[in-house]
């Protein structure tokens, strides 16, 4: 008998003639993301992963890591045994007692039997071993049509049982889609828009604005910190802390003041897309929301987007903020972007900015800065990071 | 370069302290509870320790508990009156490890009162005296306001404090005072006094609390029996033996020491009180600190002053975290009824003996250039 983790992957299950690359991919990602843990192997099944090899005690850490990897659907703590039917049924029955600890009674059996030459067939399977679990563990009650527990027996190469199956994060395996550049400002917004890009495959490169000294080191580490929560599911991600405080300066110095936040933004986007090229991305990722602020508007959007040349993705424009705050706490980001060390930049934002900006106004303020130079000043000044989970 | 002017929240340890580690790792780390001779040694040290803070802080006869510092002094005194429900007065200015603990004893059903300081942000004494009533347990008013450096007249306070009532007792937070303003706890009429080792160029990890007499603690940890059975644990035996060459060195020079850090913070003042702006938050002459000088830089938000001396390798203190937008700001500046302004803009410039003048000197020529770079970007 062994104890072992059977995992189901969700989406990439449709995929044609391409599947077995989206599976090599899943396999990998798996195998990276149980590297903390000696001994874990990944093993490819029919349409499911087993991993084995782990220490026991180490079961909880190791499903708790695999729920962060895109592309899984489920997973199983299963114990794997033999064939004969005695020693599946007492592997059936030490499942059930250990979910019975749960307070709860009622249970079935579903059977599923792959090796046709297996001399019982699945119905057989369930009503032999339910009835000896309703036999051999205290307390089971069975109940048909809504268990609280529901005992699977699969047979295959071998037997496997298992009375659990844990939902995992979904999505596509990071990588099978390929890169964006996410811009990650530190705030609540932006870590959920990389991790709801970054699950459906995409590799995620961070751009991040640091205005020292409007903003600190806490600040700035706590950018770091998002992108190493990021990377758990995200994979290793390549930041860019751009030093953004002398075009911030400039910007104040000659345009108009409820222009700034609007004209910043753009200067933002087209760096962004700027160092996005440079690593291979096709994409821009940011945490906007409509109308959540004033550079968030329908115009401000429109007025922002105009000075980039590739697609900007919002996957938050719809959600409203307490939604919003709800997804990051679910995938861990909430507790770290709520820290207060990021509104320390509020010179530069206007008291009154604009909230419906007209195209023509703004390229006319803007025409007085050297833009090109700017930027260029500014990633001179500029740092990259590998941030690792 | 460094020029490192954020002494009141913590301070470079003694350089005479590396042979004091050096002599720990080789043969001064054993338990003083332990029975062989090595070990008896350090407890025969860490009483010597005991005597040098009784004897800096000139203290009559009571006790000495060694705890892991300010705080946890603090939250033992409070932890002596709770007993029943009772009255607790203190002052709006305290540091938060006496202030959060009043909240919560309010929270717990007690009564508090919450003195505010006067104009010149010191806590009047005649005010306190108002506030005590039959059944108040305990007066606690620091001895320096951390963040203005005020000195409050604690002896005087006590002094009306027992007049009112005299079964009240006084205690004073003296982590801000201790060894840098004249002071003697013999005659002051202060029952409890707290200290703190890292604030005096020793270790972080190791204060102490005065009490008068033993009857008015109450031990927060239970254990080994250590301190008396007032503070289980094992001591923190480095530490303590840190505090004491600490206390023996500031006591030997506490004159000198005194008055260089008054110099050179009144040079500080002399050059910042020219400079439009800026405005300062400080008591007289008289009742201040000679270390701490806290002035407000109109138009900009300390911590953006902050990060910008940083970058020329000159360490000041804000006295608070920032966050005005969810009108946190300092709550002692608050007390003082100053506006939001003042408040954003206020600075702890805090200095130490071994500070020079023309540290002083390149630290006011850095804060004036900044300053006027910083204040045209006034948000608008």
């Amino acid at each position: 008998m062994e104890h072992l983790l059977l995992v189901r992957y969700g989406e990439i299950f449709l995929k044609g003639l391409n599947r077995p690359f989206f599976e090599k991919l899943l396999v990998k990602r798996t195998r990276e993301a149980l590297e903390e843990f000696s001994g874990a192997e990944v093993i490819r099944g029919d349409g499911r992963f087993y991993i084995s090899g782990y220490k026991e005690e180490d079961e909880r850490a190791v499903i708790g890591r695999i729920r962060e990897v895109f592309g899984l659907h489920s997973v199983c703590p299963a114990v794997k045994t033999d064939k004969e039917f005695k020693t599946v049924c007492e592997a059936a029955a030490g499942k059930l007692r250990d979910a019975l600890k749960g307070g709860q009674s009622t249970f079935k059996v579903e059977a599923r039997r792959a090796d046709k030459k297996y001399p019982m067939d699945s119905m057989e399977i369930a009503r032999e071993a339910g009835a000896f679990l309703l036999d051999n563990v205290e307390g089971a009650k069975v109940d048909i049509h809504n268990p609280d527990i529901t005992v699977a027996i699969e047979i295959r190469d071998a037997a496997y049982c298992y009375a659990e199956v844990i939902p995992c994060a979904g999505g596509m395996p990071v990588g099978s889609n390929g890169r964006a550049a996410l811009l990650l400002s530190g705030g609540i917004d932006s870590p959920v828009a990389g991790y709801m890009v970054a699950k459906r495959g995409v590799e995620i490169c961070a751009v991040h604005f640091h205005s020292f000294p409007y903003t600190g080191e806490k600040a700035r580490q706590k950018v770091i910190d998002l992108a190493k929560i990021l990377a758990r599911s995200a994979g290793n991600i390549k930041l860019h802390i751009v030093h953004f405080t002398d075009i911030q300066t400039e910007i104040y110095q000659k345009c108009p003041g409820e222009e700034l936040t609007i004209i910043m933004r753009r200067f933002m986007m087209r760096i962004a897309e700027k160092l996005a090229r440079q690593d291979g991305a096709q994409a821009l990722v940011t945490g906007e929301s409509v109308g959540q602020v004033a550079s968030q508007t329908m115009q401000s959007l429109y007025v922002t987007d105009s000075v980039v040349g590739m697609p900007v993705f919002r996957p938050v424009i719809g959600m409203d903020k307490i939604e919003i705050m709800d997804y990051a706490r679910k995938i861990g980001t909430y507790e770290t972007s709520i820290l207060p060390y990021e509104d320390c930049c509020t010179v530069f934002v206007a008291k009154h900015p604009v909230t419906r900006p007209r195209m023509a106004n703004i390229e006319r303020s803007e025409s007085v800065l050297d833009t090109l130079g700017l930027i260029e000043a500014s990633l001179q000044k500029s740092e990259t990071l590998l941030i690792e989970p | 370069m460094e020029i490192y002017l954020d002494n009141a929240a913590t301070t470079r340890p003694l350089s005479e302290l590396e042979a004091l580690v050096h002599e720990y790792m080789r043969g001064g780390w054993y338990n003083p509870s332990s029975l062989y001779r090595p070990a008896a040694l350090v407890h025969t040290a860490v009483n010597s320790a005991r005597k040098s803070v009784l004897e800096a802080l000139r203290a009559p006869k009571g006790e000495l508990l060694f705890t892991s510092g300010g705080t946890e002094a603090n939250n033992t005194v409070l932890a002596g009156f709770t007993k029943r429900k009772r009255h607790f007065v203190t002052s709006g200015i305290e540091h938060p490890s006496i202030y959060e603990a009043m909240k919560s004893l309010m929270r717990e059903g007690h009564a508090v009162d919450f003195i505010r300081p006067k104009a010149d942000l010191t806590i009047a004494a005649s005010d306190v005296a108002a506030a005590v009533r039959e059944d108040t347990a305990l007066v606690s008013v620091m001895h320096v306001n951390n963040e203005t450096g005020a000195v409050n007249d604690i002896a005087g306070i006590a002094a009306v404090v027992k007049k009112a009532n005299p079964s009240a007792a006084f205690h004073s937070d003296g982590v801000q005072a201790f060894l840098k303003v004249p002071f003697s706890l013999e005659g002051s009429g202060v029952d409890l006094y707290t200290v703190s080792a890292h604030k005096i160029h020793a270790f972080k990890g190791a204060g102490a609390l005065y009490a008068a007499n033993r009857a008015l603690l109450k031990p927060l940890f239970l254990g080994g029996g250590q301190e008396g059975g007032y503070r289980a644990g094992t001591e923190n035996t480095l530490g303590l033996l840190a505090f004491r060459a600490a206390c023996t060195h500031f006591t030997e020079h506490f004159e000198s020491y005194t008055v260089k850090m008054r110099i050179l913070r009144d040079r500080l003042l002399s050059g910042l009180e020219g400079l439009g702006g800026v405005l300062v938050n400080a008591a007289p002459q008289e009742k201040s600190a000679p270390h701490i000088l806290n002035v407000s830089f109109t138009g900009i938000r300390a911590e953006v002053l902050l990060h910008a001396l940083e970058e020329e390798g000159i360490y000041i203190g804000t006295g608070s975290a920032c966050s005005s937008k969810k009108g946190m700001g300092s709550r002692v500046l608050k007390a003082m009824g100053y506006d939001k302004e003042r408040i954003e803009g206020a600075v702890r410039l805090s200095v130490s003996p071994f500070n020079t003048e023309e540290e002083i000197d390149t630290a006011l020529e850095a804060i004036k250039a900044k300053y006027g770079i910083l204040k045209g970007f006034k948000r608008r």
